[in-house]
Order: C-alpha cells, then structure tokens, then sequence
C-alpha cells in the first residue's frame, strides 16, 4: 500500500518535473514556471540576505518556513523532489546503504551559517547548495538530455509501425522531449550526478542528513516544534524505531525523537511490537527533547568567518578576470556581480532556451569560481532569437530581468565586430554576407558597401564588403552562429554593451 | 551540348512525357495540346486561393502535374521567426491551397518542410504555415539533421556532390513554392534559390562563390513546378526583413513548370533585369531552363 506521504511524494514531484518539462517554446504555461523552484526556504532567506530586502518572489518558501516550527520537517520528508529522488534512487537501484546513525550532522549547519554569512556580504556562492536549484541543475544538465536522446534513439527504430510517426509528432506537443544537450559541463554536472546518486548507497539522504543547508534552516525552525513526536514510558527498548528511521533522528539512550533531524516520513508509527504504541504525538509548549547541536561559539564564529572569506575572496579576484569580453550574459542579466550574486544555477533559463541547447550554456571555470554553472551564451553552437525572451521569463531570482520583447530587442546582450582577418569578404575578397542575411535587425545592424577588390587571380572586381552599425547591434549572435568559416569566425559578439 | 541540340532533346522528351501522360489523363484534358501551355504564367489582383486557380487553369489544373498516388513534396519557404504580414515566408494560405489542391489530385500523401534558419520550432509556428498545411492535409515535419544523403553532382562545375534532403528526393512529384524576396548578398530569391531549403550541410559554405555552387546544386534537384508567392513581397533588407516598411501587398502569383522561368518571369516584380542578377544567369548559361528564356512571353492573368 502507498502511504500517503508516498503520494504526496509523487505528486510533488510530478509537478515538479511538469513544470520543468513546460519551460519551452510554444510558452503556455499552466502555472508560473519557476514556482517549483520558488519553494525553497533556503533560497528565501539566503536571498532576502543577500538583497537586504524580503525575497517575496519566495512566497511559497517562507509558507514552508511559518509551518516548520509547528509540523517539523515535512519539507524534506513529504515535498523536497531533491529528497524524494533520493528515495527513489534507492528504491530503482536496491541500494543497500550502511546504517543510518554515524554520520555527522552538523556539516549542513555550518555550510547555511556560512552561506548566510557569504550571501549577506554580497558573495555569489550560496546558490549552488540550494536543493531545489540542484535537482533542476541537475534535471537540465544530465536528466533530461540523456533520458530525451533516449527516447528519440529508440522512437527512431519504431518509425516502421503504422501511425507511430503521427502519434510522436503529436506526443511531441505534450510530452516527448526535444533533445537538449549542453556539451560544454555535462561532464562536469554529471560528475555532480553521480557524487550524489553514490552518496545515497553510502547513507541514506546523506544529503539530507548531512549537508543540505536548507535542510539544517528548517531543523534549527523544528528544533522547538509545536507538535511533537515523542517516546513515552511504555516503550519496551526494542529499537525498531532506530533501525527504520532513514534520518537517524532516533537517539538511542535516552530514547527520544530529534525534532532536528525528522523529515515526518512516519516510517517508525508502526513499527512498535504487538501491544505497545510507544510513539506518539503531542502538542506541547513544555521544555524540548532536542539532542544539542555542537553548535559550539567557537564553530559558529569559524563558518561565519569562512562565509565572509568567500565572499572577500571573490571581490579580491580583478574585475578583468571576471567579466572578460567572452563572457555574454542572457538578455535582461543584472549587471555581472548582481548577476552571480543573484543566480542560483537552477538552469531554468537554459532548459528553456530557444536555441535548443545551443546558446545558453552552462558556464565552467573560465570566468571564475564564482561564474561555475552560471548560464553564459555561446553563440558558435547556438544565438539569441531576436524574437524570444523566455528566459527572463523563467528566472526564479531575478537574476535574468523579465522584459517585454520590445524591451528585449533594445537592450543588446552585447555587440558585434568583425575580425577582418578572417571574414571571407574582408580577407579574400570574395561575396558571402551569410552574417548580414541572418542579421534580424529590421533594418539590418550589419550592411555593406560595394568596393573594388583584388580577386586571387589579380583582377578588380565589385566586392560586398560588410560593417557593423553598433548602435543597431543587440549583440543576438546569428552573425557569429552563422558564419560559414569552421572555428574561429570572421564576426563575433563581444562584451561591449556599456560602450 | 548546343543550344538547338539542348531544346530538341527536350521538346522530345516534352512530347514523350505528354504522350505518356494524355494515356493516363481524362478526356477533358485531352483536347488541350501541350504546346499550348504558356511557358509561364503571371496572375495578378486576388487573394492567394484565386491566384492559384488562375494560374493553375491556365495549365490545366493540378491534375497535369500531381497524379494519383503521388507522394508530393511541398517545399515551401519557413525559414524565419516572422509573421506573414512581415513577408520572410511564404504565404500560409498559399501552402494550403497547394496541399489541398495536391490531394485533390489524388496525391497519396503531401510532406511540408523546409530546413530553416531561425529555430524551426518558432518558424513554423509564427509563419502559421506548420497550422494551416497540417489543417489542409498535409503532414507537416521538421527537417531531421539525420535525413539528408549525400547526392551526386555530376554537372557540377566547382561541387561533385552535396548532402540533399533524402524526402525531397524520395517524393515523385516536388512543388516549389517560394516567396519573392529582396536578398543582400543574391540581389533577389526566388524559386532556385529557395531549393537551398533542402540542401544539408554548411549552406554558409555555398555563398563562397554563390553563382557556381547554387546552380551546381540546384540543377539537379529541380521541382516538378514552381509557384513564386508575391501576394506579400520583401522589397529591402531580406531575407530575412522584419520592418513592415519594406513589404509591399502586390497581390501577384507566378507559375512555371521551368524553375528558371518562374524566377525570369517574377524578376519585374522587383524592377530587375536579368543580367542584374549574376546566379541566375549562370544558371540559364548552363541550360537548365525549360523555355528559351530570351524570347519568354509569360502568360498575364488579371483578376478583377
């Protein structure tokens, strides 16, 4: 029999996936499309930290912070689709993971001090621990490319049977993925994937339990929970509870239940022998049963000093080397500090990219720690389409502006400039205007002027010779994405908005 | 080979492909001789449905050129992420009328595609042609980067073979159905140059040098008809345009079942002469024209 908590579970999850899967052109969305991600309480406060203003785009995660000191941690146990494909990672795979007990908790609460501490003195990094911003990473980055090209491979052999073909075109418009794939740090995400999926077969919800900021803000607000769940006198020592519980929030002696550490999986409701029902529930204002955090000053003043050390330490990083003139951010990004401070690399906007996995990607380490899975355009693989903007429409934080089209159209992600070294026309004197075919200005950012060139066989001929109008330019990339030379183009978008 | 030897061979081969096809045909078409087919038609002043009926029963209608059973390409042009007002692609209700009149035909089956520029996903929807060709009867596909095979090129001037879509060449009968366009590097496109819609590869690399590898290409994958949308026309900044400014409404459809009469026939529409237009008098230099195209006297329709 499913629990309830089980399709709950489900529910959540599904949502969360659907909503994933919605982020895509045409964009008819059945709810807003970054609301899964707007549940998380971490990113609430770590935002509103680091903005000095309430996060209400979070709404939903500080609903879940206001119920967490009465209910627990239910997040994690009945919502959390991170924690939930935890759960169903070991049920797939039949992980035997050792017991849930010697495994330190209190790493996870250092890391949300820290990060708390990094967010308020402007530093870029919380975003990267929070759990709901990992599962769409994740999703975005390895999931849903593997799974999609999957099912297009296999889709492919069935084409012979009558129908199919019809059935997969009209399954496309719902369901069928298109193939996503962001070569660029798949294997860097996928390294993550797994770090994660051997966690889980080393302790359950080691994540959870371990090292999950959002799950150590959630236990400080359960710490002093309303509703208890409790051990009373009639409990026979037998330890079930112990054995089932994935949390480890059973302490042995005295026997009592950390408030801390229990997700409310109601695992350990049955599990007392015929007869007993030692565990129960209760409201109660009386003095709690927590198990102390080792919470330590001393400890406390270190993650904080560390958090703010992170944060210095990106700031003392030169501004060249951050944002180089390579770098082109979405349309509508925040200028680039506000930027990497804002984006919580949920890669929302580059699931929902038009250009199909070809110009948001992804970013390594090319542009900094900090710049680690930030979405930057690459406009070799894939451009900007002048007519969309769904990806400021899909940013959680704000970290991408949601713009009009027509505001979209006059804010240039950056501008381009001809290497007339290599273009065709410039360098050898022969028509191509692939760049100036493509451009989508109305009237054309990049025109051309009819000159007299040398042919290689040393006769003048009439050349179209291209040139960029900058104020035109809004830096979308097809002149770059399109350029007929292999490599390195003879056109490329460099990061020259603000001249 | 000669011109004269040229137009022999193929008003033999003309007469041998009508005398096999009068076998197949009713008898109402029968009186009608070939020969009297005009080389190109001009239809002027109606909504796209009236111009292709025009221009069609000038040859007889559809029945002429699509038989029963034929699987039928129509390839018209998707390639840009712009409304019909904007004139990047060519007319939805053009294509439908060209799908339904397919079927009517008798055409077992009427593909739509065309390898786009912008994001196929955003071109067939806002060009409304994915909608209304689907609506029409058609089955209505992006183009697979998978599905092209490399074809051979064997009067080829500078290429001896380049990938081409393998439906295209798979169809029995193949219906261009472009749009006319200003165009910066080309001057103007019209129906050879939208062909480059079926042909794979690096099409940036066919622009080096355009003239020679458009027409190698071109000439051996040329359409059963061709009917040049100009109800719309892009007149500056194509092809891909985007300024309503540069549109103009001339209500106008041309039809030849010579590719490169079409593209002569629809040239006035811009103010152009041929010799304005260098690919397009290579391609007649290289004698892939049907008619003579010196002497060309398209067939003018006005409707009301």
């Amino acid at each position: 029999m499913l629990s309830l908590r089980r399709i709950v579970q489900g529910i959540a999850l599904i949502g969360f996936v659907a909503l994933f899967l919605a982020a895509r052109y045409p964009f008819k969305p059945f709810l807003p499309i970054d609301l899964g991600l707007r549940f998380s309480p971490f990113a609430a406060i770590a935002d509103s930290l680091a903005s000095w203003h309430l996060a209400t785009a979070f709404w939903p995660g500080f609903l879940i912070l206001l119920a967490t000191p009465l209910l627990g941690r239910f997040f994690c146990g009945w919502l959390c689709p991170l924690g939930s494909a935890f759960d169903l990672w070991r049920r797939i795979t039949g992980a035997q993971p050792g017991p849930a007990a010697s495994l330190p908790r209190l790493p996870k609460v250092l890391l949300f001090v820290g990060l708390c501490f990094t967010a308020v003195a402007g530093g870029p990094f919380w975003g990267w621990f929070d759990p709901l911003a990992l599962f769409n990473r994740l999703l975005t980055g390895v999931v849903h490319p593997i799974v999609s090209h999957i099912i297009v491979y296999i889709s492919s052999f069935l084409e012979w049977i009558p129908g199919f073909t019809a059935f997969k075109r009209s399954a496309a418009k719902l369901l069928m993925p298109e193939p996503l794939f962001h070569p660029a740090q798949f294997w860097s995400l996928a390294a993550l994937f797994l770090f994660f999926a051997v966690l889980e077969h080393v302790r359950p919800r080691f994540w959870c339990r371990s090292l999950c900021p959002a799950g150590a803000l959630l236990g400080l607000c359960a710490s002093r929970r309303l509703q208890t769940r409790r051990i009373d006198e009639s409990c026979i020592n037998c330890g079930a509870c112990g054995r089932i519980c994935p949390m480890d929030a059973v302490e042995a002696s005295p026997r009592r239940i950390d408030p801390v550490e229990c997700i409310e999986c109601r695992l350990c409701d049955g599990v007392c022998p015929p007869g007993t029902t030692a565990i129960v529930k209760r409201f109660s204002f009386g003095p709690r049963e927590a198990r102390p955090i080792d919470l330590t000053r001393r400890r406390l003043l270190g993650s904080a000093a560390c958090g703010l050390a992170l944060a210095a330490g990106e700031r003392i990083l030169p501004e060249g080397q951050i944002e180089r003139g390579d770098l082109i951010r979405p349309p509508g990004a925040l200028d680039e500090a506000a930027f990497r401070q804002k984006c919580i690399r949920c890669l929302q906007c580059v699931r929902i990219c038009a250009s199909n996995g070809g110009c948001l990607q992804p970013d390594g380490l090319a542009h900094g720690l900090s710049g680690l899975w930030a979405p930057a355009a690459n406009m070799r693989t894939g451009y900007c389409e002048y007519n969309c903007n769904l990806c400021g429409n899909v940013c959680p934080t704000g970290a991408i502006r949601r713009q009009t089209l027509t505001e979209k159209q006059k804010k240039p992600l950056g501008r381009a400039v001809f290497d007339k070294n290599f273009c065709i026309p410039h360098r050898r004197n022969e028509d191509c205007l692939v760049c100036e075919e493509h451009c989508p200005v109305p009237d054309k950012a990049i025109r051309f002027e009819i000159r007299e060139g040398l042919a290689p066989d040393g006769t003048k001929h009439l050349v179209k010779y291209p040139y960029v109008v900058p104020d035109k330019c809004v830096g979308c990339g097809i002149c770059e994405h399109k350029c007929p030379l292999p490599g390195r183009p003879g056109i490329f978008v460099a990061n020259e908005k603000k001249l | 080979m000669k011109r004269r030897d040229f137009l022999k061979m193929a008003a033999g081969a003309a007469a041998a492909v009508s005398l096999g096809s009068v076998v197949s045909r009713s008898s109402a078409l029968f009186a009608q001789e070939a020969a009297t087919f005009p080389p190109s038609v001009w239809v002027e002043g109606g909504e796209p449905a009236a111009l292709l009926k025009a221009a069609l029963d000038a040859y007889g209608g559809m029945g002429r050129f699509v038989s029963a059973g034929d699987v039928v390409v129509v390839k018209p042009n998707i390639g840009w992420d712009r409304t019909p007002e904007l004139a990047g692609n060519t007319n939805p209700d053009l294509v439908a009328e060209v799908v339904k009149a397919c079927l009517a035909a008798g055409a077992a089956k009427v593909k739509v595609f065309d390898r786009t520029c912008n994001n196929a996903r955003r071109t067939y929807v806002s060009s409304l042609i994915e909608e209304k060709a689907a609506e029409a009867g058609a089955e209505v596909t992006h183009v697979r980067d998978d599905g092209f095979v490399e074809h051979p090129l064997p009067n080829g001037k500078v290429l001896k073979s380049w990938p081409v879509y393998k439906e295209y060449l798979d169809a029995t009968k193949v219906i261009n159905v472009p749009i006319a366009k200003h165009h910066g590097m080309a001057t103007v496109t019209l129906g050879l140059k939208n062909l480059m819609g079926v042909m794979g590869g690096s099409r940036g690399e066919i622009h080096t040098p355009f003239q020679q590898k458009v027409v190698d290409i071109a000439m051996h994958i040329l359409p059963t008809i061709t009917i040049i949308d100009a109800y719309r026309i892009l007149m500056n900044h194509g092809p891909s345009g985007g300024d309503p400014a540069d549109v103009k409404l001339t209500k106008t459809l041309v039809m030849s079942p010579c590719t490169l009469s079409a593209d002569v026939t629809a040239l006035p529409l811009f103010g152009h002469a041929l010799d304005a237009i260098p690919y397009l008098k290579e391609a007649v230099s290289r004698g892939i024209a049907k008619n003579d195209i010196a002497t060309l006297q398209p067939k003018k329709i006005l409707l009301s």
